[in-house]
């Protein structure tokens, strides 16, 4: 306790709460901003941190990130199109809330529980990270197999009333991750002596085609029919505060407490992030549901479960880099370089060497959270206000914003090319009803399985048994058994039911 | 319109179907590094047969929807305006590195908004102005004030 209270007073001077407040707004507006990510943000970033002391230089790096993350929903509500891959899942509720008129509602309750989830998480992060870290030290290739291919399965309740399609753009998925160089043995696969295929194709040009570019193009393909100025403005009369009552805050506690804790857990496990929770928390949220035909129509609970998972996320990844140094994703990969340019080496003895600039770093955390609420507790007017722009406008400015964000992440003219063949691929899946939130699940999880299936089967000599008898992947393997025989009777349920009246 | 609208459902299957057989193709012909049973093939088979499988269900849907198909009013759509866009984004990705960032980006921007906006709405000298000074403030932004690197083209 002693520990905590240090860590608050090591940031309570002028320095480091002003680098956490610029921190954080810098870090919302790189998440708000669809093609600039929150890895693209703590990299360019990270060069500032030389001139700066360690407490500082951590402060700064934490606002960042948690302005980072929580920022996608701005976009991720009012147009559709998530400014990072944390906040895919909230376009499917966020904007039909935005269309319908109820932006500021969809975007308070985004802040609200984003804030919630990164609270729980800090705290989770302070008190109970080394038994955690070792929990997640105890998970090898034949868990984080067990667990691609549960989260894998949640395609089936992604896309029901589509299983077939949803199955389709989950494999399609899946099949552009293997192109280029195979784990394990380098081998490359589907390149066709093209240099620039041998990096595969990177993530944020995946979304930015399937979601931004795709919503160009259906927006040009009516814009000709459509006189109007194509603005959706939102009701902001009598709207208090964040905009949804305290009846509604509570009849979401137990969703926000499950959400937070698939965050925290899929947090821990380096290799899957916020990507991932917020998709798999929006999934189990409709699967537990007592109206899952309400989700995608514009309701509160999965705003709520894709936010909290993924700020949930934030203090999770956090949990492996700092006990064991062990990133939990691209931008805790980069805050450990931050923290070795500062001459700190994470892992178990970080907590006895260094334990007052850790517990800076849980404090400034907390503190970037709070001052993240604030923030955009302000802005939700300003935010909501972006709607009155017409489309035809502010599409081609985010488009611009996209070509940065792809460009820059690795100088590629070919992620340029990348966004052109997923906004094709997007647009194809707006025509033939396909879901695309199972292809975002099959090219971020697919290489997770193919590598950790491939090395569990190398070292169990081509056995699958030891999938079924290590115990936590026997767990993960019967849930998502259990989850796809459910989402398959749910299917075939009215069938039986007219070949039942038929024969009766 | 009308045929395209029946038989929707199947040609879908039927691209899912060469997806599938394509894939699998050219994983056959993916050169191994190692021989082993679990190689760089294994997975992607996998997917192939998931696909091929996939794409015959759909095509057997596909089949009962068009003899299910009643005829319905086509929805207004101008696919020229979509290919046009498409065709702007390809010649913009095949000039940026040669042009630079700073002169590709105004020109796409602006096609983009005459393309995006109804007819009424359509304001050239706006769409302009918007087009450069936003394309100017970026690139500062980015290039001077974050030293990310942008491609300068003629600019160097």
């Amino acid at each position: 306790m002693e520990l905590v209270v240090n860590g608050f007073l090591s940031i309570g001077n002028p320095l480091c709460l002003t680098v956490i407040l610029v921190g954080v707004i810098i870090g919302i507006v790189f998440g708000a901003m669809p093609g600039l990510s929150t890895t693209m943000a703590v990299a360019l970033f990270l060069p500032v941190t030389y001139g700066l002391e360690s407490t500082a230089a951590m402060a700064l790096l934490m606002g960042l990130y948690i302005g980072a993350i929580s920022g996608g929903l701005v976009s991720a509500i009012l147009l559709k199109i998530p400014g990072t891959p944390s906040s895919v899942a909230t376009c499917w509720d966020g904007h039909p809330m935005a269309a319908n008129g109820q932006a500021i509602k969809a975007l308070g309750a985004g802040v609200v529980f984003s804030f919630l989830g990164s609270v729980i998480s800090i705290v989770a992060l302070m008190f109970i990270s080394p038994p955690l870290a070792r929990l997640a030290t105890t998970f090898g290739f034949y868990e984080y197999f067990s667990i691609a291919l549960f989260s894998l399965t949640m395609i089936a309740s992604l896309s029901s009333g589509a299983v077939k399609k949803g199955v389709f753009s989950g494999v399609l998925g899946f099949m552009f991750a293997t192109v280029g160089i195979a784990p394990i043995d380098a081998t490359q696969r589907f390149t066709f002596g093209q240099p620039a295929l041998m990096g595969g194709f990177q993530q944020l040009p995946v979304l930015i085609g399937l979601f931004a570019v795709s919503e160009m193009l259906a927006a040009v393909r009516v814009a000709k029919f459509d006189q109007e100025a194509q603005v959706t403005t939102p009701d902001l009369t009598g709207v208090k505060g964040f905009g949804f009552s305290m009846r509604e805050f509570f009849t979401q506690l137990p969703n926000m407490l499950r959400s937070a804790l698939i965050g925290i857990g899929i947090g821990i496990l380096p290799g899957i992030g916020g990507g991932t929770s917020n998709i798999l928390s929006y999934t189990i949220a409709k699967n537990q549901s007592k109206h899952p035909e309400a989700f995608g129509t514009g309701i509160l609970d999965g705003i709520v479960a894709s936010e909290t998972a993924n700020n949930a996320s934030v203090g999770g990844a956090m949990i492996p880099l700092l006990t064991l140094g062990i990133p939990g994703d691209t931008v805790t990969a980069m805050l450990l370089g931050g923290l070795m340019m500062h001459g700190l080496t994470p892992g178990p003895l970080l907590f006895t060497k260094s334990a007052e600039l850790v517990y800076s770093i849980f404090a400034s955390l907390m503190v970037a959270s709070i001052l993240m609420l604030v923030v955009e507790f302000y802005g939700l007017r300003i935010f909501a206000r972006l709607l009155n722009i017409p489309k035809y406008i502010l599409l081609p400015l985010v488009f611009m914003l996209c070509v940065i964000g792809a460009y820059g992440n690795s100088s590629r003219i070919f992620d340029v090319y990348a966004i052109l063949i997923f906004g094709v691929i997007g647009y194809l899946f707006s025509v033939f009803k396909i879901p695309a939130a199972p292809f975002i699940l099959g090219f971020i999880l697919g290489p997770m399985a193919e590598t950790n299936l491939r090395r569990g089967l190398q070292l169990s000599r081509g056995s699958y048994l030891p999938f079924l008898t290590h115990p936590i992947s026997c767990l993960f393997l019967i849930i998502a058994f259990l989850c796809l025989a459910l989402n398959i009777y749910k299917e075939l349920k009215p069938y039986l039911k007219a070949r039942q009246r038929r024969v009766s | 319109m009308s045929f395209y609208r029946k038989y929707k459902e199947l040609l879908l299957g039927v691209g899912i179907l060469l997806i599938g057989v394509f894939y699998g193709v050219s994983t056959a012909s993916v050169q191994l590094r190692v021989n082993t049973t679990i190689s760089a093939r294994y997975v992607p088979y996998g997917l192939a047969a998931i696909c091929i499988t996939v794409g015959a269900c759909q095509c057997y849907s596909g089949v009962r929807i068009a003899a299910a198909y009643q005829h319905e009013p086509d929805k207004e759509s101008d696919n020229l305006a979509v290919v046009l866009l498409l065709a702007a984004i390809l010649l913009y990705a095949l000039v940026l590195k040669k042009l630079g960032f700073l002169f590709s980006t105004p020109v796409l921007l602006f096609f983009m908004m005459l393309l995006m906006a109804p007819k009424s709405k359509r304001s050239p000298l706006l769409f302009a102005a918007i087009s450069v000074v936003s394309t100017v403030i970026v690139y500062y932004a980015f290039r001077s004030g974050l030293n990310l690197m942008l491609p300068g083209g003629i600019l160097g």
